[in-house]
């Protein structure tokens, strides 16, 4: 056997390759009707004028950092990257990743992957590059629509913006795959991972908005990993900063790590 | 060196909860298997049949005792002595969306070497290896289950309750396949709640109940303590001295009849039983339940 490595991570993602395809299309075809409702919306109406009647904690929580909705990248942030980045897409992993340990074992597939010679760490960290699928799919997607679509209704982009706020989407969404491995190994229930998993997103979400807007409890944002991704610094601001990118690597890697120390100290429950 | 060694395996189960409570799984299980045996865990269910099975594969992990495999450690060596066992579990469940023989090559992948009888043992248990194989029977899942178990010629095939969901023609072409195994020179081990199944491919058995070993004996001495129970019932009283014959062992009265354990010859007692006025009969195996009763005391020890 030449590839003796990878099969799960293979086999994984030739389980779950329908949903992920047609996951990423969503993803593609939202990026594009946002780009259009750009063209149509974004020019001629005056977002920021509206915004400014509005008290000043809504400016905060849409325009984490924008410069004006009449702005090609400040408009794909709020209305794209934001909703589906931040909510959308690591929903989807939470779901994908639950199934992953927590089914085989509640499933009992896992019995007979396991009497084969593969260790339980092994089996989590294959599982974990698993994912990378889903989510180097989605970004490549995300990004084509914004591309694809700038050009089509002939909006002036810099394409490199685009690619940074992507390539630092990788990793902050291979922190909630890190986090939701980790759940799918302590709780042998995948109804109640996916649960867990999603209520997380959303939680984590809540608190980095209210780190951000209540007075003297900005350390709560620490533990959100939205904290260390702003898609809106490249895309809006053309600010490019890894300081966060590098925290959400080592994040993802410890995750990873820590769920594979779990998995191999647990029973397998038969 | 015996192919699976274990001295005083002990396994007990921590239930979560506010109060740490335990069930026992097993107890001072000691036991071993020699190579080029078939060696059988005879028990009911429940017993702790799997619980120590799963431990040699590490699975679950003992909370005392130790186990050996192929002369390795089970839990510090298991990757190393899984890529010389295959593994038959109790519960039988396959992933979605593959045909069989995607199935089967996703496992010849997972060994990291050739499934050098996979075409041999694929035509003979008549695998289609097309199909999907969520459209498969239990029997035709548990007949996979066995293709990859003894796919890549492994020295030890563990298997739980095997026979379970084969419907009896197949039964008994698992077993002659199974001694064939054991004349090449393999070594199983297999746990099973059925005498009769025991009896038939063993060479040794392990009676294990509510957790502890109650004897180990070979097959032969298996076979002198079971037989035959007769539950016969009479259109008439009939004295129970006009049925005893030396082949009866136990005799227990009901209301218009009796039930009487033998050993294996029946003659003498059909014959008496064939002269008196029989309202109804069934003859049976020997259950393990008797077997328990008769020759082991009542909680498993011997």
């Amino acid at each position: 056997m030449v590839m003796a490595m990878f099969e799960i991570t293979r086999h994984e993602i030739r389980q779950k390759r329908k949903g992920i395809v047609t996951f990423s299309l969503f993803v593609f075809f939202f990026g594009i009707m946002m780009v259009a409702a750009f063209e149509t919306l974004g020019a001629g109406l005056d977002m920021d004028e509206l915004f400014e009647s509005y008290p000043a904690f809504v400016t905060e929580l849409f325009g984490k950092s924008i410069v004006s909705f009449g702005d090609f990248g400040s408009f794909i942030t709020v209305e794209y990257l934001q909703w589906v980045w931040y909510l959308i897409v690591p929903a989807y992993l939470a779901l994908f990743c639950a199934g992953s340990i927590a089914g085989e074992v509640e499933r009992k597939t896992a019995d007979i992957l396991l009497s084969y010679p593969v260790s339980r760490q092994r089996v989590v960290l294959e599982k974990f590059l698993a994912a990378g699928a889903p989510v180097l799919l989605i970004n490549g997607m995300g990004l084509a629509a914004i591309l694809v679509g700038a050009a089509a209704v002939d909006v002036a982009f810099e394409a490199r913006w685009a690619v940074y706020a992507f390539m630092q989407a990788t990793p902050f969404l291979l922190v909630w795959v890190g986090a939701f491995t980790l759940l799918s190994v302590l709780v042998y229930n995948e109804k109640t991972v996916s649960t867990l998993s999603i209520g997380a997103v959303f939680g984590l979400y809540v608190l980095d908005v209210v780190s951000r807007l209540v007075e003297g409890v900005s350390f709560l944002g620490y533990v959100s990993p939205m904290h260390y991704y702003d898609p809106g610094r490249a895309m809006a601001l053309n600010i490019v900063a890894w300081g966060g990118s590098i925290v959400l690597v080592a994040a993802a890697v410890a995750l990873a790590f820590g769920a594979a120390y779990v998995f191999t100290r647990r029973d397998i429950s038969g | 060196m015996n192919i699976i060694e274990t001295h005083e395996l002990t396994k007990y189960y921590v239930r979560p909860g506010l109060k740490k409570r335990q069930t026992m799984g097993i107890e001072q299980v000691s036991f071993a298997v020699r190579r080029g045996e078939i060696f059988g865990f005879l028990g009911p269910n429940g017993a702790g049949k799997t619980t120590t099975m799963r431990i040699l594969l590490d699975l679950i992990r003992p909370t005392g005792g130790t186990a050996s495999v192929l002369g390795l450690d089970a839990q510090k060596d298991t990757v190393e002595i899984r890529r010389h066992v295959g593994y038959i579990p109790g519960e039988i469940l396959f992933y979605e969306g593959m045909t069989a023989g995607d199935l089967l090559r996703y496992y010849e992948q997972l060994m990291g070497a050739p499934a050098t009888r996979k075409g041999e043992l694929v035509s003979l248990f008549d695998i289609p290896l097309d199909r999907p194989v969520k459209t498969f029977s239990k029997g035709m899942k548990q007949k996979i289950a066995i293709v990859q178990a003894f796919m890549h010629d492994p020295e030890l095939v563990i298997m739980d309750e095997p026979s379970s969901g084969l419907d009896p023609l197949v039964q008994q072409r698992f077993y002659d396949f199974l001694l064939r195994e054991r004349a090449s020179g393999k070594t199983i081990f297999l746990s099973t709640h059925i005498l009769g199944e025991a009896q038939r491919v063993c060479d040794r058995v392990a009676i294990i109940r509510k957790g502890r070993i109650a004897a180990i004996e070979d097959v032969a001495e298996l076979r002198a303590k079971s037989g035959k129970r007769i539950t016969v019932t009479f259109e008439g009283p009939v004295d129970e001295a006009d049925i005893m014959t030396p082949e009866v062992r136990d005799v227990a009265p009901l209301e218009d009849g009796y039930v009487l354990h033998t050993g294996s010859r029946v003659t003498k007692t059909l014959r008496r039983i064939a002269a008196l006025p029989v309202a109804d009969i069934s003859i049976e195996e020997t259950s393990l339940e008797d077997i328990f009763m008769h020759y082991y005391d009542g909680d498993g020890d011997v």
